[in-house]
């Protein structure tokens, strides 16, 4: 069992970094309007790392995505939502700021870091334009920080990878490369949307491995969005739960891990695979709604056990502790029958 | 292409790769050589025959071919063959090429917004469409035929009327890839997008094109005869392929060769193109190269 890699000093943010409020988007589909996000506000403090844990469809990587307004639109329809990144607010239409943004301000790393390389070119050449693009600076002048990035990132040969096609590396090779790629702008977010689900458990590993050891080292805020809730709770000082494109719980990772307060986190961590555990696997019952027509009311109470007559209205996000907090009528009743 | 400082050189590069799958293709290098050879026989054709390939000789009107001093032949005017073939081939290039590459230009620009942009792209596209609901043999021959005969009419002509396919071949690349996640990579990391553009796009759209293109050139030496043939193409006396059958055609019975001897050398070029295009296609494409 690796040792846990959670950060020592659990910051509490004075002023986010990055902040998301409010975040609508819904996407035009012949099935109907499908809605992506729905309200959705985080924020992720300085040399904060936040764990985002959600199904697929549960609109995390839209959520994601959008953070720099990296949808096209159309097809994507922002109903409503306000960004600030370093207490200055990011105008959807102002490309130059955007551009800035995301090129030194903002990293972003993929699930295939190896689609995420264009397979016409080398991989030094590759991080040779963005380079050029984000930094101005000639690809002769980094080679030595280059090499050096590479091998932090345990890149244990980083000439010759260089000169490789994205095809011709391992998905974790890649995947590394694609961070390193991510540092060299020196960015102050790191989002990274499924970083590790297209690994093999070994890439996994050093991938969020390596992860860690930038939280530490760089005081680099991280975002992980991931369905994988081993993934998230070794790393992640903070955890949102996504569910059908709407927060449902959130809090530190402690108490989150330790007493989830939402039936759907208690679902996902009863579903996790304990170990010495020979009993039958938790699942959640029921199928992920359709994002096109939810139900009316809690979008969880077609799946919820615990779903009672309050649910057919949307409960609001409430507190469930000093930090933590649940979207969930039981909490009410809680408080009530206290 | 700049030298770059951090990919050295690789064990093979993709280029070489390319070069080797087509070396391989026996009909491709046998159509590349035949090419050659005919490029070369239209640029010296002074120094190859004799004669003038507008002026007979009266003396030897129709002299069938393997003839001693008429290899293929003279017509009813007494011109002879081989000498109108090889000056022909300085119109069927030209005819063939010029109209191609012109269309690969202007479907590459168009091809790319129509595929990239999902605004402007769709005008462009749509505009397209109208283009191709046309009958192209049709479509070519109301411009030639608005703009009066010549060659540079045959050329302009074909130009419009193959670029719509053209910019529909890169069209297709550039949507696909739109929303690649290299593509989306490279948003993220704030390039803009005519970058995008020239620099991710343009470099998967290319090999479509000139494989495409190539094989087109064969089908554009067939076009421009058969603009030749209705007598769109460049005027007599010029030794035109095309025309040069047609006038052939009133004595098919008595002096067969002056029909066929063009036709056999437009369907050689033809194919050679066609062939040559063929191996472009395996060359280029990495996952059809690693099949051989």
């Amino acid at each position: 069992m690796p040792p846990p890699l959670r950060s020592r000093a659990a910051s509490q943010p004075e002023a986010p970094l990055l902040e998301v409020v409010n975040l609508t988007v819904r996407f035009g589909s012949p099935v109907g309007e499908v809605h992506a996000v729905e309200g959705v506000s985080i924020s992720v403090g300085a040399g904060e790392t936040v764990g985002i844990i959600g199904e697929s469809g549960s609109g995390k990587t839209v959520a994601c995505m959008s953070m720099t307004w990296l949808l096209p639109s159309p097809p994507a329809r922002y109903l409503s939502g306000r960004i600030t990144f370093k207490g200055e607010e990011l105008r959807r239409n102002d490309e130059a700021q955007l551009r800035k943004v995301r090129g030194s301000g903002v990293g972003m790393i993929f699930q295939n870091a190896r689609l995420s390389f264009n397979p016409a070119y080398r991989l030094g050449r590759q991080i040779e334009e963005v380079l050029r693009v984000q930094l101005g600076r000639s690809a002769r002048a980094m080679l030595p920080e280059m090499v050096q990035t590479l091998r932090y990132c345990n890149i244990a040969e980083p000439e010759a990878v260089l000169g490789k096609f994205p095809h011709e590396v391992s998905g974790g090779v890649a995947q590394r490369v694609s961070i390193a790629l991510a540092l060299l702008s020196r960015p102050d977010l790191l989002i990274a949307d499924e970083p590790t689900t297209a690994l093999d458990l070994l890439s996994q590993i050093e991938v969020l491995s390596l992860l860690a050891r930038l939280r530490d080292e760089s005081g680099l805020s991280l975002v992980l969005v991931s369905h994988d809730l081993g993934v998230v709770r070794r790393i992640a000082d903070r955890v949102i739960i996504m569910y059908a494109g709407r927060v449902v719980e959130e809090g530190p990772a402690s108490a989150i891990f330790a007493a989830p307060r939402h039936p759907y986190t208690q679902g996902l961590l009863a579903s996790a695979l304990q170990q010495g555990d020979g009993e039958r696997l938790y699942e959640v019952p029921g199928t992920p709604p359709d994002l096109a027509s939810l139900p009316p009311g809690c979008s969880f109470r077609p799946r919820c056990p615990f779903a009672f007559d309050r649910c057919v209205t949307m409960p609001e996000l409430a507190p469930a502790g000093a930090t933590h907090q649940a979207r969930c009528h039981l909490l009410e009743r809680a408080t009530e029958h206290a | 292409m700049s030298a770059s400082v951090l990919a050295p050189a690789a064990p093979r590069s993709a280029r070489l790769q390319a070069l080797d799958a087509f070396a391989r293709d026996r009909m491709a290098v046998l159509g590349l050589a035949v090419l050659v050879l005919a490029v070369l026989a239209a640029l010296l054709a002074p120094l190859l025959t004799p004669y003038d390939p507008t002026i007979g000789d009266q003396n030897a009107i129709l002299v069938p071919p393997f003839s001693p001093g008429h290899l293929l032949g003279t017509d009813d005017q007494g011109r002879d063959l081989l000498a109108r073939i090889l000056f022909g081939a300085r119109l069927a290039f030209p005819e063939a090429v010029i109209p191609v590459l012109a269309a690969s230009l202007a479907g590459l620009a168009l091809g790319l917004v129509g595929g990239f942009s999902r605004t402007v792209g769709e005008v462009v596209m749509r505009a397209l469409d109208v283009l191709f609901a046309i009958p192209m043999v049709l479509l070519a021959i109301a411009i030639a035929a608005a703009l009066g005969s010549g060659l540079p009419t045959v050329v302009l002509s074909m130009a419009i009327v193959i670029t719509p396919y053209i910019a529909r071949v890169v069209a297709t690349t550039a949507a696909q890839l739109r929303s690649a996640p290299f593509i989306e990579a490279a948003r993220c990391a704030g390039f803009r997008d005519w970058r995008i553009v020239h620099r991710e796009i343009l470099p998967h759209a290319i090999p479509a094109v000139v494989v495409y293109a190539t094989t087109n050139m064969g089908a554009m030496v067939v076009f421009a005869a058969g603009f030749g043939f209705l007598g769109l193409g460049a005027q007599p006396p010029a030794p035109d392929w095309g025309a040069m059958i047609a006038d052939g055609m009133r004595s098919l019975a008595s002096a067969p060769w002056l029909s066929t001897v063009p036709g056999i050398a437009i369907v050689v070029v033809s194919l050679a193109f066609n062939y040559i295009g063929d191996g472009l296609r395996v060359a280029l494409d990495p996952r059809l190269r690693s099949r051989l």
